[in-house]
């Protein structure tokens, strides 16, 4: 924000914002046979943002919180699980607070009234609807499976340390050279990104398969999540996205920026069909339907769920990619904000996942790592710095916890 | 807002009070400032509120060894010796134990230490008051570890029920008292067990208690129950 915080206008824009989203004021129940959520009346909780997002989901508490909202100096942060919402669902609730606060902050009661009266019935239902069912066809063919992906090595940061690299940029001077390079900043970024993975990727050949100029024996693939909203005409604010993978085989020997710049493009267009989305969907729904999935009690679905996720939930993805484009606020609200970011997930096995955001001029790069050496974030900014983009650096690496 | 450096290799200005670039590790030059992301905590959030709580001990002190002092005064200017002041110093005592002791401690200990030793401590008063102790161990040590043992037993066995079932764990828990009064009280009058009204609370405490959890198993639960066994 342009101010710090005024918490007694968050607290209350946390409690309004309850009535707002009753549905989004929930905790993780566990159930016999799947875990569920509950809704809990009383506000968002409210705490100090100690500068490690991300990394104290307290599962082993019972009734977890899966919304928490984090304030700390010039800065609001609201944590969500994807539990609840996802990336889109997530904005949206973040562009509600942000108003319903700002509207408070100047005293405009009436505003903010309006903006978090509680749901009626239409909208409940809209708003909390499971949209995954209306791209579930059973008889389409499953995705083909994908090998596995080129994985960053290094050492990982220890328990909970997880370093945030935001790089802030104008989006105007981006979407110019983007659009110079016959592509949209999504692409324009997950290019430069490539560029940075293929270098490490290089790298990090052993010895032997550098001395003689062998390339890394997996591909490079960028998991990129795409909304199903605007495809489908639904607002709900559950979980509805499906993955699509970008991929850079290094293989095959390295690639130009102008080149991967190219394949990103292509390969998007490609992805981005309706058809091939719906199969992506079925596949991710089917299990759930599966009778003898649904009779396993859920402590023992947990048990599998985990060592499935360990050995094969992100073997087939270098790092991911996800765009949450702009924030949905009016521009009187957009002045008082600096800039926006969208914190990935930590995840040790792919090291760094970054992200874009942006409210009015200024876009948000954000990397999450679990990797002691910051060269991807390093290498995609003095990518950006030699196409003569410059920006700034925020970090939480290091600072007052 | 203040500005920070600018790391030419990596085309970023640094954030203020940053020595150093974060992703190169480069040290273009500071100038320090107080307004980043990364500011210190609001003392509303980052701190526990002990300035408030230290309010709070001192002027119990004050107001318990204030009244305590003038007690003792005033008994020895009456009665020119120490009579009654000593009761009442042990009542003090009792009560900044009561008022201070939850402070100094959280959780489950809290109800136990804090009420129970305190109940305890001002009953052997009362009973010691008359130079002797009498029923303090007959009778007042059982039925209040009694009281106090269910109370453990509820709390912990049933550390999240809900509104009705919580209810029904106290019926259950106020008849289970009942039995032991009654038991402790019969052995200290006619030196021997004689139950003749507390079973009749225990049986009616029985359809009480079960009708608050059906109730709120088929009525109030059913929703979370419809939930918990979804398949």
């Amino acid at each position: 924000m342009d101010r710090p915080v005024v918490l007694a206008a968050l607290r209350d824009s946390a409690a309004s914002l309850a009535v707002r989203f009753p549905y989004m004021r929930v905790v993780l129940k566990r159930g016999v046979f799947w875990h569920y959520l509950e809704e809990r009346r009383g506000p968002f909780p409210l705490e100090a943002d100690l500068g490690v997002p991300c990394a104290r989901f307290p599962a082993v508490r019972r009734d977890p919180e899966v919304i928490r909202i984090f304030a700390r100096g010039n800065r609001i942060a609201v944590e969500f699980s994807h539990i609840v919402t996802d990336g889109v669902g997530g904005r949206r609730f973040f562009a509600v607070l942000l108003e319903d606060y700002l509207a408070r902050v100047d005293g405009r009661r009436e505003g903010s009234d309006r903006l978090v009266a509680p749901p009626d019935d239409r909208t409940r239902t809209a708003e909390t609807e499971f949209a995954y069912r209306r791209f579930y066809a059973p008889d389409l063919p499953r995705p083909p499976r994908l090998s596995r992906a080129w994985h960053q090595p290094g050492v990982r940061l220890r328990g909970t340390d997880y370093r945030v690299t935001t790089l802030v940029y104008s989006l105007s001077e981006i979407r110019g050279r983007a659009s110079r390079a016959g592509v949209n900043v999504t692409e324009y970024i997950i290019a430069h990104h490539l560029v940075a993975l293929q270098a490490a990727a290089m790298e990090a050949r052993s010895p032997r398969r550098r001395r003689r100029g062998l390339a890394p024996r997996r591909p490079i693939r960028i998991l990129v999540p795409v909304d199903l909203r605007a495809l489908e005409g639904s607002s709900t604010v559950r979980n509805f996205f499906v993955f699509v993978m970008v991929e850079l085989d290094v293989r095959l020997g390295t690639y130009e920026f102008a080149e991967i710049t190219q394949k990103v493009h292509h390969q998007l267009r490609t992805e981005l069909d309706l058809r091939s989305l719906r199969r992506h969907v079925t596949r991710n729904v089917r299990p759930e339907r599966n009778a003898l999935v649904r009779l396993i009690p859920v402590r023992i679905k947990d048990i599998i769920l985990r060592a499935a996720h360990r050995r094969s939930g992100e073997a087939a993805n270098t790092t991911s990619f996800s765009n949450l484009m702009a924030l949905p606020v009016p521009e009187a609200v957009a002045r008082h904000v600096r800039h926006v970011a969208f914190v990935p997930l930590p995840s040790a096995v792919t090291g760094v996942n970054a992200t874009l955001f942006s409210v009015g001029d200024a876009i948000s790069l954000t990397f999450g790592s679990k990797l002691a050496d910051a060269a991807i974030e390093r290498r995609v900014a003095q990518g950006l710095a030699a196409a003569g983009i410059r920006g700034r650096v925020i970090t939480n690496w290091g600072v007052q916890r | 807002m203040t500005v920070g450096a600018f790391c030419e290799r990596c085309g970023v200005e640094l954030e203020p009070g940053l020595e150093t670039c974060p992703l190169c590790g480069a040290r273009p030059g500071t100038t320090p400032g107080d307004n980043g992301e990364y500011a210190p905590l609001p003392e509303e959030l980052g701190r526990t509120r002990i300035p408030a709580r230290e309010i709070y001990r001192r002027t119990t002190l004050l107001v318990l060894v204030t009244a305590l002092v003038v007690v003792t005064i005033v008994d020895v200017a009456v009665s020119r010796t120490l009579t009654w002041a000593p009761i009442v110093w042990a009542s003090l005592v009792l009560l900044g134990g009561a008022m201070l002791g939850p402070l100094a401690m959280d959780g489950f200990a809290r109800p136990f230490v804090t009420d129970l030793l305190l109940a305890a401590l001002l009953l052997l008063t009362i009973d010691a008051s008359n130079g002797a102790v009498e029923w303090f161990v007959p009778l007042g040590l059982p039925i209040l570890g009694a009281t106090g043992l269910i109370a453990a037993v509820v709390t912990l066995v049933f550390p999240r029920l809900r509104t009705l079932s919580s209810s029904a764990a106290v019926v259950g828990a106020a008849a289970s008292v009942c039995v032991v009064i009654e038991i402790a009280v019969s052995r200290w009058i006619h030196g021997g067990v004689v139950m003749r009204w507390s079973w009749i609370v225990l049986i009616a405490s029985v359809p009480v208690a079960a009708f608050l959890v059906i109730f709120e198993q088929t009525v109030g639960h059913y929703i979370d129950f419809r939930r918990r066994f979804h398949i």
